[in-house]
C-alpha cells in the first residue's frame, strides 16, 4: 500500500517536475490517474458500492462467458523498447514519401509547402475544439471566412460552407440539398465516370429515403448528353457531373448543364480544385448558366494522403440555395465600436433551430483542413494554381504519350484528359503490372503505378488509372516507363536523380 | 379586411375567402409568438397543396414554423413583397401582409375554421 502511493506521488514528480512534497500536497487532488489504478484504489471503489472483490462485481456475467485467465497480450515494454517495436511496425508501411506515385482517384500526391505546415500546426488552431465562439475564436472564425471566400472564387459560385467531412459526402449533401430544393423525390442521376466510391455513398444516403439513384452508363469514359436526356424525369432532383471525370477525362460540361437545367433538375459540379488554375469554373460552364452545386475533395490542397483521411469536403452553391446548405457560414460583421469581426451566421439552417427540417445532419466542419486549404490557396495564388494545373496536364500527357508509345499499351477513351489517365495493357496483366512496379527487379526504389480499375469496373479489367502531378520528374516517369514495359535500363539513371 | 370578419385555423393562418379563393396569411398573435423574423420562403405560383400540407417556412431567430393549407386547392398569387419586407407581417398582418392566394378546390373545410371571437379564445388559452 506504501509503494502504490509511492508510485503515485513518484509519477506526480515526474510529470509535473517538481519537488517531493509538492506532489505529496498534489496527491490528494488527482481522482483520475494516468496509469491503471493501484490495487487501493480498487478496492477503495469496491468497498464504495459495497463489492468485495472484482469477481463479486461481476457475477451476473454467466460464467461460461468469464475468459478466467490473463489476456494474451505481450510482456509490458518500457518507452524505449515500445518505440523500436512501433517504428519496426511502421517501417512496413509504403508510402508516396518513399514510393514514387502514380496513384489518383481522389486522393493525390501534390506538393504541400512548409508553410502550410508551419501555420496549420500552431497550437491555436491544432488543438481548438468546436471554435465556433465568436468570442473567443475570431482568429479560427476569420480563417474560416477566408477559406470561404477562396472557395467562391475558385469555383465562381456565389456561396461557400466552412467545409465539410469530404468529397464524397459532400457530394451526397449535395443531392439531399437538390431534393429538398426541387421537391423531386423521384431520382437523382449520376453517369458512371462520377467516382465510384461517391456513387456508393449517395445510394447509402438515398437508401432510406425512397430516392432512386439512376447510373447512366459511359461506354465512351464520358457521359453522352443525349444518353443522359433519356435519363432525366420530370421528378429528377440533380446530374452529378464529376470534371474532370474519374478517368481523368474532360466532359462537355456545356451541354451536359443545358440538358440538365432543360429538365428543371439542379447540375452538381464535382470538380477537382487544382484543375480550375486551368479549366472553366464550374459557376461559369453553359455560358454562365452554371452548376446549381460545386463540390469537391480539397485533400490537394495542402493536406497529406495520410492513408484515406480525414480530408476536406467543399461545398459551394447558389446564393438562392444558400437556405438549403448543411454546415458552418461563417459571416463578417461589426463589432460595437465598428470594427470588422466574424460570427457564424444563417444558423436557422442547421439543427438546434431547424430540429427534424434540417436539410442535413452535419453540424461541423473540417477546420484544420479548411485552413490549411486556405494556406496552400493563399500561398500559391492564381498564377502558382495555373502553374501547378499546366505541370499536371503537361507531365500527365508526355507519361501518357509514352506509354502509349509501345505495342502493349494504349488509351482506354478518345477524350482529352487532366492529371489522370486510363491506360489499358493488352496483355491483360494489371495486377501483374502493379505488382512489379512496387519492387522492381533491380532494386530501383518503386512505384505505385496506379488505380487498376476492375475492382470498380468489371469492363475494365484491363485497364489502370494513372495520374502525375507537379511533383514527378521527367527521369521517375521515363523510370517508371521503363519498369512498366520490362525494359529497365532507364531506371539506373532515375536512381542518381533520385539520390541528390 | 379586419380580423373580425376573417376565419381562423388551429395552427394560426387566418382565412378570407372571396370568388373560389382564399386568401391566407398568418394572426398577429402568431407573428409575435414567432419573435424577430428573418427569412419566408414562399411556395411557388401553380402549385397544388394539399389540406393541411405545409407549404411555407418563416424563420425566426428562435425557430422554422411551417404554415399549413387551411383548405385545398392551387395556388394562384403569393405575396413576392414580403421576403424584403418581413415587418410587413407583423405591422400589417391582415391586409399587406397576406402570403398566398390559393384557388379553392373543396369549400367544405372552411367550415371547420374558427370565427374570430373562437380564435381569440384559443389564443387566450395559448398563452398561459
Amino acid at each position: 500500500m506504501g509503494s502504490d502511493s509511492d508510485c503515485v506521488v513518484r509519477r506526480i514528480q515526474y510529470l509535473g517536475a517538481i519537488t517531493k512534497s509538492e506532489a505529496i500536497n498534489q496527491k490528494s487532488s488527482i481522482a483520475m490517474p494516468y496509469i491503471y489504478n493501484t490495487e487501493q484504489d480498487v478496492q477503495d471503489m469496491l468497498a464504495a458500492i459495497g463489492a468485495g472483490s472484482i469477481d463479486e462485481l461481476l457475477d451476473m456475467v454467466p460464467d461460461q462467458l468469464r475468459l478466467k485467465r490473463p489476456l494474451d497480450l505481450p510482456a509490458a515494454q518500457g518507452e524505449m523498447e515500445l518505440e523500436q517495436t512501433v517504428h519496426a511496425l511502421a517501417a512496413k508501411n509504403r508510402h508516396a514519401g518513399d514510393t514514387v506515385s502514380f496513384l489518383g482517384g481522389g486522393s493525390y500526391d501534390h506538393f504541400i509547402p512548409a508553410v502550410v505546415d508551419a501555420v496549420g500546426s500552431r497550437g491555436e488552431f491544432y488543438t481548438s475544439y468546436t471554435p465556433y465562439q465568436a468570442e473567443v475564436a475570431q482568429g479560427n472564425l476569420q480563417a474560416m471566412f477566408e477559406y470561404q471566400t477562396l472557395i467562391t472564387r475558385l469555383t465562381g459560385m456565389e456561396v461557400s460552407n466552412s467545409s465539410l467531412y469530404d468529397g464524397a459526402s459532400a457530394a451526397a449533401e449535395a443531392v439531399l440539398m437538390s431534393i429538398a430544393t426541387t421537391r423531386r423525390k423521384g431520382r437523382v442521376v449520376m453517369p458512371e465516370t462520377l467516382h465510384p466510391e461517391y456513387r456508393q455513398t449517395i445510394v447509402t444516403y438515398l437508401e432510406c429515403l425512397g430516392v432512386d439513384s439512376v447510373t447512366v452508363p459511359t461506354p465512351g469514359g464520358v457521359v453522352d448528353a443525349d444518353e443522359l436526356r433519356g435519363a432525366l424525369t420530370d421528378d429528377t432532383a440533380c446530374v452529378l457531373l464529376q470534371h474532370p471525370n474519374f478517368f481523368g477525362a474532360l466532359e462537355d460540361t456545356d451541354s451536359i448543364t443545358a440538358v440538365t437545367h432543360e429538365a428543371g433538375a439542379l447540375m452538381i459540379a464535382v470538380f477537382d480544385p487544382i484543375s480550375l488554375g486551368l479549366l472553366k469554373r464550374p459557376g461559369g460552364w453553359n455560358d454562365g448558366d452554371g452548376a446549381d452545386i460545386a463540390v469537391a475533395e480539397g485533400q490537394c490542397l495542402g493536406s497529406g494522403m495520410q492513408y484515406g483521411g480525414p480530408y476536406l469536403g467543399i461545398m459551394a452553391c447558389r446564393e438562392k440555395l444558400v437556405r438549403r446548405m448543411p454546415g458552418r457560414i461563417v459571416g463578417q460583421t461589426v463589432d460595437r465600436r465598428g470594427a470588422p469581426c466574424y460570427t457564424l451566421t444563417l444558423q436557422t439552417r442547421e439543427q438546434h433551430i431547424r430540429r427534424e427540417k434540417a436539410t442535413s445532419n452535419v453540424c461541423s466542419n473540417q477546420g484544420l483542413f479548411a485552413l490549411r486549404a486556405t494556406v496552400y490557396l493563399s500561398l500559391l495564388g492564381p498564377e502558382g494554381l495555373k502553374d501547378t494545373a499546366s505541370l499536371c496536364l503537361q507531365k500527365s500527357h508526355y507519361l501518357a504519350e509514352k506509354l502509349c508509345e509501345s505495342e502493349r499499351f494504349e488509351q482506354a477513351f478518345a477524350a482529352p484528359t487532366f492529371k489522370e489517365f486510363v491506360i489499358r495493357d493488352r496483355e491483360n496483366k494489371v495486377d501483374e503490372l502493379v505488382k512489379t512496379a512496387l519492387a522492381p527487379p533491380d532494386g530501383d526504389r518503386g512505384y505505385f503505378a496506379g488505380v487498376p480499375l476492375g475492382q470498380f469496373y468489371p469492363d475494365l479489367s484491363d485497364c489502370l488509372l494513372v495520374c502525375v502531378t507537379e511533383k514527378r520528374t521527367k527521369a521517375e516517369m521515363d523510370a517508371f516507363a521503363g519498369v512498366l514495359l520490362g525494359t529497365p535500363k532507364d531506371a539506373k539513371s532515375v536512381k542518381l536523380v533520385a539520390a541528390d | 379586411m379586419p380580423p373580425e370578419q376573417l376565419k381562423y385555423a388551429k395552427t394560426h393562418e387566418w382565412v378570407a375567402f372571396a370568388d373560389g379563393v382564399a386568401t391566407i396569411g398568418i394572426s398577429a398573435f402568431a407573428v409575435e409568438a414567432l419573435t424577430d423574423l428573418v427569412f419566408i420562403e414562399l411556395p411557388e405560383v401553380g402549385r397544388t397543396v394539399a389540406l393541411d400540407e405545409s407549404f411555407c417556412e418563416i424563420e425566426s431567430v428562435k425557430a422554422v414554423s411551417d404554415i399549413y393549407a387551411p383548405v385545398a386547392g392551387e395556388i394562384v398569387a403569393v405575396n413576392d413583397a414580403l421576403p424584403d419586407a418581413l415587418e410587413t407581417l407583423g405591422d400589417d398582418p391582415y391586409e399587406a401582409g397576406w402570403i398566398v392566394k390559393i384557388k379553392v378546390a373543396d369549400e367544405a373545410p372552411l367550415a371547420e375554421l374558427m370565427d374570430h371571437p373562437a380564435y381569440e379564445k384559443m389564443c387566450a388559452e395559448e398563452a398561459h
